[in-house]
């Protein structure tokens, strides 16, 4: 007991005094425009934190910032690890689940690691900038984020603490026998150099068909047709350990695709490859689905994956190519385009179309399963390593010659020798799992601002409501028809088109409460000419399909007498609002 | 502990003796745990989760030894919720089947085969049957706004002639669409437009537009529909079919189990779905897209063998056409499970032959109401249609309203007293389908010398059974195991020639494929073939 005693109290000592080191005194800093000059919660945003790290954040900024963030568990991963949210927004004005919402997630894919940080990034930089920033503080007021940085935290963990290569494994961590021989995991990749990272294996051979590069000797290049090669390559780092004749084929680096397991348009493994059992057979996804199903609120969301520079939209499916009408295309092309402003480098795609057909992803439930308008930025481009146009392959002398002038050569394993007991004397080599995909780290933070700058643009347009008019008209025998003009004055509609087609939510409701009896309601179709439709049952409260983007609803009622009027709007998407005359 | 085998076994006997009707949860809860009492080497009993109205979903699973380890048929009933048969079926084989396992012949079957019986996948719209209003109730007790209007279970039916039943309402209306069966008044048929006649009714299930919304009974009790929440063709935002596939917890349940049970190699359901008095045929078109959407030709023509023993063992005929709708078990079984998947609702009305006796006459329009009214009268059966009768209609003012119609479940369920004979019929179906199952053997073994300590082996790996080892589509299916051939050496045993391990896709019915090795070193070596849905074979060889 005393040495427990003795342990928290040098555990407060050294976070004391760390906080303390670690923090400027406010007159020793100057403020660089558009970040917090002397932030209350001291991050890193040069490097990557696994589940434990990102944990410490989430917790080191609800407590910092009480009245603008939340952090709640919303479920635990297959291993037991806890999927963080941390609900961003103003709670000292309204009610945060009632209020449009915007949802940010990272990492589904374990390898693709980044979004973490940028979604922990945006809830750092709102709580941050809050204090001495105007617009955060009118957005923080209207919106609430949702921001869970990791919805993948095992195999995040898997890919940053076991041996990995850049690419893997983008799975999660339940066991699956890939190759259907009835044993699991039986064959993984091999970490011969015992270096974490797993790279390429290359043999001398006098019939290779491969040579070093000239312009740099740690790259391989194909020799040409009348060339003769000093090198075979032999693949990734890995031995065959169940002597069946294959190498790596069923390791815990991919067990199944948890961006194939969302629930609409699903299909099965041999139709989508990396399906699980079913929609939400994966208990992280299923945690997300129970949440956002709680959450109607939500209007727009970001799934961060890497890479390629992408803002993509859906349809993931050639079939579903109808479910996105005209109008939703609209808001998707206005608010992608700005982004391709925001993040140079990234470009505006569509998923089955530029990319591959791909069912049950995670886009395509957020928006046609839920009617919320949905982006998935692929972080990491090549093109920010030198500003310019540049490719992914990992033979590209680009990638070398950064990692060489910028990165002076730490993303690359040199080439050495190692026995292989099937292979004989081999080279193991190449670059690095922290390269290729994830961001450099001088590059990350201002990559992550700029992603983050086009989740605050999407979530600006989430739907703001305003009563903007209320006004009386008598009709005499003390008949008074009260008129009420409700305006949107962002992008997004409180129904996307795929939600009025489906009725996914609720309509809005407009209520009238009034001292005087309301004998009818109807929603005003057109005000100049008189065009409306009556709403019989239940007429104070007119239900209104949708308030359009850039647009407003207008509804009236007649009342017998009374005078004060109360219009209040309840929109699941829009928010409330309410104003009186 | 006495008197608790004495009413176990008291429930027991009345269930299977005294029974005069369907039974209940309770009721099916009894008779499994009767079953478990009486046969505890056979039978195992487990309840995979709660519904969310509370029942228990229950598994039974018939074998011997290691069942996990032999190929296994599962037996699905109670896939629709108005199909008591289904669950009187699925009950009713594991009584049958336990009942005859003194014999040698069950005794053998059980060794090899093993059966999982999910007696009743949809508790707790099964439970309105025996509630004070009897209505065909498909949903389970998940709360669902039906009619997507922000409001939950605003307007259901209502038993406006409180009978305790939920039938019809016909309401004379100059734009009716239905009009009087020319040969029975009883029935209503539908007005041919086409050739000028003229409708006299409106038809709606018996209830009242409760939130005066002008539609009727469109968003009552009853959730999810066990068999439209499965994953293939799920409509999603229709009625009854959930948010998205597998939305339920029964639904899970079963696929959970299912996922990770590979020896399953055929999938029997019981419900409205049909292919098995009428195999479905091989439509190119629809096994060639993406997206497939019919049977690959061979499992089409497993198909057609199944359904041919099917008829022979039941003597069934005149089956109705089925549509099979998306979200059902049938098309899951198959298109998603990867496993032969056959469905039958194992009974139908029978075509009622005219009575010359009485002067009846064949139909002038064929109808199943009508039919089912003649077939009942031939049977003796009474008290199944209530005769019409006029009521005050709050939502028709002024018009002729009356509630009549045929009870709710008759069509599709026989009187208790015929299910005895169905059931049998099935289960004499279900222990023959397990005979041609696949069975992997090894034949045909050949040892050569050809130097000291240097021999070949060659040996065939055959399936004496007479379907597949894998269905076609299921060779593509990530929750298959393969079939595997593997050589296992001891010490000082070299494979020199070959490979150890063998996997493949499948092995066809009643053929074979060769393996040979050259190994060097002596003693003895052994082979294993097989794989979950066809037994593993393991031999042993001297070198």
């Amino acid at each position: 007991m005393k040495q427990f005693i003795l342990k928290i109290f040098t555990t407060i000592l050294v976070l004391g005094s760390g906080m303390y080191v670690q923090a400027q005194l406010p007159d020793q800093v100057f403020k660089a425009a558009g970040s917090p000059v002397n932030p209350k919660v001291t991050a890193t945003w040069n490097r990557y934190y696994d589940h434990a790290g990102i944990s410490e954040i989430c917790k080191k900024i609800a407590a910092a910032y009480p009245d603008l963030a939340k952090l709640q568990s919303i479920g635990k991963s297959y291993e037991g690890r806890d999927l963080w949210c941390l609900t961003i927004t103003d709670f000292k004005k309204g009610n945060a689940d009632k209020k449009p919402g915007m949802y940010i997630d990272g990492n589904i894919h374990s390898n693709e690691i980044q979004g973490a940080e940028f979604a922990l990034y945006t809830a750092w930089y709102l709580t941050e900038s809050f204090g001495d920033t105007k617009f955060i503080q009118e957005l923080l007021e209207d919106k609430v984020f949702y921001i869970v940085p990791t919805i993948n935290p095992d195999a995040r963990d898997s890919y940053m603490h076991k041996p990995n290569t850049g690419s893997s494994p983008r799975s999660g961590v339940i066991p699956v026998d890939n190759d259907g021989d009835g044993q699991v995991n039986e064959d993984s990749y091999d970490d011969i150099n015992k270096d974490g990272h797993i790279t390429m294996m290359r043999r001398k051979s006098a019939n290779g068909r491969w040579k070093l590069d000239p312009k740099d000797p740690r790259n391989m290049i194909q020799v040409g047709p009348d060339e003769k090669g000093d090198y075979e390559l032999l693949g990734i780092e890995g031995i065959d350990n169940d002597g069946d004749g294959r190498v790596n084929e069923d390791g815990y680096t991919f067990e199944y695709d948890p961006n194939r397991d969302w629930g609409w348009g699903w299909q099965p493994n041999y139709i989508q490859n990396g399906a699980y059992k079913y929609p939400f057979s994966l208990p992280e996804n299923r945690a997300i689905m129970e949440f956002v199903m709680k959450h109607p609120n939500i209007a727009a969301a970001q799934s961060f994956h890497n890479a390629g520079g992408m803002i993509l939209r859906g349809p993931g499916g050639q079939e579903d190519v109808g479910t996105y009408n005209a109008q939703d295309i609209a808001v998707y092309d206005a608010i992608a385009k700005k982004g391709e402003e925001l993040i140079p480098g990234y470009k505006y795609l569509v998923v089955y179309k530029d990319l591959y057909s791909a069912y049950g992803g995670e886009l395509d439930w957020f928006y046609a399963g839920r009617g919320i308008y949905t982006y998935s930025n692929e972080l990491w481009t090549p093109y920010l390593m030198y500003m310019r146009e540049a490719t992914r392959d990992p033979f590209d002398n680009a990638s070398f010659s950064f990692d060489r002038y910028l990165l002076f050569q730490d993303a690359f394993v040199p080439w050495a020798e190692y026995d292989h007991p099937q292979y004989g004397k081999i080279e193991v080599g190449g670059m690095k799992k922290n390269f290729g995909r994830a961001h450099p780290g001088f590059l990350l933070e201002s990559d992550a601002h700029r992603n983050m700058a086009f989740s605050i643009y999407h979530c600006f347009h989430t739907p703001k409501l305003d009563v903007q008019e209320i006004s009386e008209k008598d009709l005499g025998d003390g008949l008074k028809e009260v008129t009420a003009v409700i305006t949107n004055s962002r992008l997004m509609p409180t129904h996307s088109s795929q939600d009025t087609k489906n009725k996914i939510e609720r309509p809005d409701y407009i209520t009238l409460t009034t001292s005087g009896k309301i004998l009818s309601g109807m929603q005003v179709e057109n005000r100049d000419l008189n065009l409306s439709r009556e709403q019989e049952q239940n007429p104070g409260t007119i239900e209104v399909a949708n308030i359009p983007g850039l647009g407003s609803v207008t509804v009236k009622w007649i009342v017998q007498g009374g005078g004060k009027y109360t219009v209040s709007v309840d929109s699941k998407k829009g928010g409330t609002v309410s104003a009186s005359k | 502990m006495r008197k608790l085998m004495i009413t176990t076994l008291l429930c027991w006997v009345a269930a299977t003796v005294g029974a005069q009707d369907y039974s209940n949860a309770a009721e099916q809860a009894n008779r499994l745990n009767a079953l478990t009492k009486a046969y505890p080497q056979l039978t195992t009993l487990k309840s995979l989760t709660k519904t969310n109205g509370g029942k228990d979903i229950w598994l039974l699973t018939i074998g011997t030894g290691k069942t996990e380890t032999k190929p296994a048929i599962a037996v699905i009933g109670g896939v629709e919720g108005n199909h008591l048969l289904g669950t009187e079926m699925a009950i009713g084989f594991a009584e049958q089947l336990l009942k005859g396992s003194g014999s040698d012949s069950i005794r053998a079957l059980l060794n090899r085969t093993t059966y999982y019986v999910f007696p009743n996948m949809s508790p707790d719209a099964m439970e309105q049957y025996f509630s004070k209003i009897r209505s065909e109730r498909a949903g389970n007790a998940t709360g669902t706004d039906d009619d997507r209007d922000g409001k939950q279970n605003e307007d259901g039916w209502d038993d406006l002639d409180a009978n305790g039943k939920i039938t019809i309402l016909r309401i004379e209306s100059i734009t009716g669409d239905y009009k009087l069966h020319p040969d029975d008044a009883r029935v209503l048929i539908k007005a041919d437009m086409g050739k000028g006649e003229k409708g006299k009714y409106k038809l709606l299930i018996e209830g009242i537009d409760n939130d005066k919304d002008g539609l009727f009974n469109e968003d009552g009790e009853g959730g999810i529909a066990f068999n439209k929440n499965l994953t293939y063709n799920h409509k999603t935002f229709a009625a009854g079919a959930g948010e998205f596939p597998a939305s339920e917890k029964e639904t899970r349940a079963m696929l959970d189990f299912l996922y990770d049970a590979f020896n399953v190699y055929t999938v029997v359901s019981f419900g409205t779905n049909n292919n098995l008095s009428t195999p479905i045929a091989y439509n190119p078109a629809a096994a060639n897209q993406r997206i497939v959407a019919g049977l690959l030709e061979p499992d089409a023509k497993v198909n057609g063998m199944v359904s041919d023993m099917y008829n022979k063992v039941t003597g069934s005929k005149d089956a109705p056409r089925t549509n099979v709708t998306g979200g059902d078990v049938l098309s899951w079984g198959y298109f998603h499970f990867g496993r032969y998947s056959f469905s039958t609702p194992g009974w139908w009305v029978p075509k009622a032959k005219p009575d010359t006796a009485k002067k009846e006459k064949a139909f002038t329009v064929e109808d199943a109401t009508a039919n089912y009214l003649r077939w009942a009268s031939q049977q003796g059966i009474a008290n199944t249609f209530t005769e019409w009768k006029t009521i005050q209609h709050p939502d028709f003012p002024g018009q002729k309203v009356e509630v009549g119609g045929i009870d709710p479940y008759v069509m599709n369920n026989p009187p208790y007293k015929m299910a005895d004979a169905v059931v049998k019929k099935h289960a004499e179906f279900l222990v023959k389908l397990a005979s041609n199952q696949p069975e992997i053997d090894i034949i045909n073994l050949k040892t050569e010398k050809l130097a000291s300590g240097l021999t070949r082996i060659s040996l065939d790996v055959v399936n004496k059974g007479s379907m597949s080892t894998h269905s076609k589509l299921g060779e593509r299916n990530y929750f298959v195991k393969k079939v595997k051939v593997a050589l296992q050496t001891a010490a000082k045993q070299d494979v020199v020639g070959g490979r150890k391990i063998h996997l493949l896709n499948s092995i066809e019915a009643n053929s074979s494929s060769s393996f040979s090795w050259v190994v060097k070193g002596t003693g003895k070596i052994t082979v294993e073939a097989g794989c979950p849905t066809a037994g593993t074979k393991t031999i042993e060889i001297n070198l």
